[in-house]
């Protein structure tokens, strides 16, 4: 067995915006949606919440679109306002001042009706109690598959920063599996 | 290497992503071109358009070895300069496009398809062999057989004059497997969902193809490699004619009639301009037959996760049959 039979063309780790100038922002909406929302619920953990935070993340991508000189960078620049957007929702729910906004159980939750098997939502859940950058590391990684310039763009940090990170969130997150047994 | 706790990683990941249904997304109001912040109503529908599945466990996926052959005894299709017709592509193409845009859309459980490939070795010869997929994007369950009709083609063997030089053949083999299988198209990676839900209008498709291409390659390049994909796999007859449609807006193209497959099956091919990509495909113009790489030789390479297949001068994918069937085992 191969991999599948695409050429090479067809396989590029090169931003997906690639002739328009200015930034074509509807194509990029019309393609990476889906993505986007999944993306941010495996952050934040229901459907409503992530669709909010993806839908402010290409507002204000909108509006900053002229300061967007490299349409090749356009989805990285929306994917780092997207995780800026699950931070912003996570900090609000942590703080005793958090909003009266009711939100669905998260997916790993036992209250939740989503269709996950046990094993998956202790991973979900010890991922979820990891330090912030661990989480959004993994979470580019494995979710993803971002390479590690991809996640140091999407992230704002350094390649050997996302190379420690992850390999520190690994080991954080087998031990917090092994914890909980 | 990937440890257990990465896979178990990966797959909560994906599992819990995949909650989120394309259809039950809420429109959304798009950020339009040009205008104020938050446009106006500019609703995008999105069911066709967002084909970005990006729930991923496992990348790879069963299918078709890209293959070449140097022997005379099989390459029936690479005509003479004297059958070159250099006219008339994109009316051929267009014609396709409205034979395929008639077609009726078939369902059934798995995608099937049998491919054979013509490998070239650094040695001169050639192996060829066929391979059998079955594959249910829904539950992920598949079954895939290798090696089937195996044969190595000599150097020279249309005279009869070449010599083995040890490259083994290929055995059969069947591997059943419960998977999801993802393509990467310019960074995304498309489920068996996604590629059926690709945009199935000339526009919507021309700006996923933009989307995707990588920069600095050659839309010529792409579009030809997109055809091959959109034509061999599991989408509607209304992507299959707009994919065509577009194909037939490439300047330069040459169409020859009256050539066969690797198979020996009637049809015409479409080559591009600098001659490195050539599509057969049937008589009516809307069925894929088998696809050849003349350009440089390209060696597979990594790239992040990402892996590029190369590919070899002379290489042949001949598509010889594909669709719906109900139950693994079962064919068209």
């Amino acid at each position: 067995m191969r991999l599948f039979d695409v050429k090479a063309e067809l396989l590029p780790r090169g931003e997906p915006l690639t002739g328009g100038n200015p930034v074509d922002l509807s194509a990029l909406f019309a393609v990476h949606h889906l993505g986007l929302v999944r993306l941010a619920l495996v952050m934040v953990g229901d459907q409503a919440t992530a669709e909010d935070v993806v839908q402010e993340a290409f507002a204000r991508a909108h509006a900053g679109r002229r300061r967007i000189r490299e349409p090749g960078k356009a989805l990285a620049y929306v994917r780092s306002s997207v995780l800026n957007g699950c931070r912003s929702v996570l900090r609000r729910r942590t703080t005793a001042l958090r909003r009266a906004v009711p939100y669905d159980p998260p997916v790993w939750s036992a209250e939740s009706a989503a269709l996950i098997g046990e094993d998956r939502r202790e991973v979900l859940a010890a991922l979820r109690k990891l330090p912030r950058r661990q989480r959004e590391a993994l979470t580019l990684r494995y979710y993803l598959d971002l390479s590690d310039e991809e996640i140091a763009d999407t992230m704002g940090i350094g390649t050997s920063g996302v190379r420690s990170t992850i390999t520190r969130g690994l080991a954080a997150l087998g031990r917090a599996l092994q914890e909980g047994k | 290497m990937t440890t257990d706790m990465e896979d178990r990683l990966r797959k909560a990941l994906a599992e819990a992503a995949a909650q989120v249904d394309p259809d039950s997304l809420r429109p959304l109001t798009a950020p339009q071109p040009a205008g104020r912040l938050v446009p106006v109503r500019a609703r995008l529908a999105l069911a066709g358009a967002a084909a970005a599945g990006l729930a991923v466990a496992a990348v790879a996926v069963p299918a078709a070895l890209t293959g070449t052959t140097a022997s005379d005894q099989v390459t029936p299709s690479v005509p003479s300069p004297r059958t070159s017709v250099t006219l008339d592509a994109r009316s051929f193409l267009l014609a396709g496009a409205e034979r395929a845009a008639g077609e009726e859309r078939a369902e059934g459980a798995f995608w099937y398809s049998r491919v054979r490939t013509f490998k070239p070795q650094p040695s001169g010869e050639v192996v060829v062999s066929s391979e059998e997929v079955w594959y249910d994007g829904e539950t992920g369950r598949g079954r895939i057989t290798t090696g089937l009709d195996a044969e190595i083609i000599l150097p020279g063997e249309s005279g009869g004059a070449g010599k083995a030089k040890g490259t083994p053949k290929p055995e059969p083999e069947t591997r059943d497997f419960d998977m999801r299988l993802l393509t990467a198209i310019g960074g995304e990676r498309l489920s068996q969902d996604d590629i059926r839900r690709l945009p199935d209008d000339v526009a919507g498709l021309r700006r996923w193809l933009d989307a995707h291409r990588a920069e600095g390659e050659s839309e010529t390049g792409f579009v030809f490699a997109m055809t091959r994909f959109v034509l061999s796999q599991p989408t509607t007859p209304a992507t299959r004619a707009a994919m065509l449609r577009i194909l037939a807006d490439q300047p330069g193209l040459k169409l020859e009639r009256g050539i066969t497959d690797p198979l020996g099956r009637p049809g015409a091919a479409v080559t591009s301009p600098d001659g490195e990509h050539r599509l057969i495909v049937d008589e009516s113009g809307a069925r894929l037959l088998a696809e050849e790489y003349h350009g440089p030789d390209r060696a597979d390479k990594r790239d992040g996760r990402s892996v590029h297949v190369g590919a070899r001068k002379g290489e042949k994918t001949v598509y010889e049959s594909s669709g719906w069937t109900e139950k693994i085992g079962d064919r068209p």
